[in-house]
């Protein structure tokens, strides 16, 4: 009975692996891929997120 | 080096990642596997602790690595906004290029009336607080760690249910 548990529970489990390393992925290719930039060009691109279009003027609003 | 074996440089690495997540599901596919079959439960309950503890270590070395880039991120933003901290540096200092508008308005203001203590603390929290808080957003960071958290929470019911 407890194994038939934990095997429910075990494919809950593989369900939310696959949908956290899904949003991890896409996480890492914004974050660690900006990994080299400096600092201004990061909140820059952080804004550019935000608005969906590049800033003409200075700065992003945050 | 943590637990498993990855290295912050490694997850820079998307491929390592991929690498790296790609076995933790195919172990708990194995698991889902070897569930089918009930000759092979033996097998499943002797593997079933040592994968738990993988797919723990996994998601914790994740958020750690995560906390890890947003620190270093939120260390650099003090440093580029540094000249808040002492009204000396302040005054006449030109703000960073990458604050809005209306915040270079108000360091300028600071800077140009030799902004008192308490005033530049007050503008330097506020300026981290909405970088952390468009950084969460913008990157979705809420969203992961309350899966983390979910994830954890399952895990410590399976090791409930079989109390390993």
């Amino acid at each position: 009975m407890e194994l038939t548990k934990a095997v429910e529970l075990l494919k809950v489990l593989k369900k939310q692996m696959s949908e956290y390393h899904n949003n991890y992925s896409q996480l890492s290719e914004k974050l660690y891929g900006q990994h080299d930039k400096s600092i201004a060009e990061f909140v820059r691109d952080l804004s550019t997120e935000a608005t969906g279009e590049e800033h003409k003027e200075r700065g992003p609003s945050i | 080096m943590d637990p498993t074996g990855l290295t912050s440089v490694d997850y820079i690495s998307s491929e390592k990642i991929q690498q790296h997540m790609l076995q933790v599901n195919n172990e708990i596919t194995q698991l889902l596997e070897l569930a089918k079959d009930p000759r092979k439960y033996g097998e499943l309950i002797e593997k079933m602790d040592p994968t738990i503890d993988k797919v723990d270590q996994h998601v914790m070395a994740l958020q750690a690595r995560l906390t890890e880039e947003l620190d270093r991120r939120t260390k650099e933003f003090e440093t580029a906004i540094k000249a808040l901290d002492n009204p000396a540096t302040m005054f006449g200092s030109e703000p960073p290029d990458f604050l809005s508008s209306a915040d270079v308005a108000k360091w300028r203001k600071l800077a140009a009336s030799r902004g008192v203590t308490r005033h530049l603390t007050g503008f330097k929290k506020s300026l981290i607080d909405g970088f952390k808080n468009e950084m969460s957003k913008q990157l979705h960071i809420e969203k992961l760690t309350e899966q983390n958290i979910t994830i954890r929470r399952i895990l410590d019911k399976i090791r409930q249910t079989l109390l390993i």
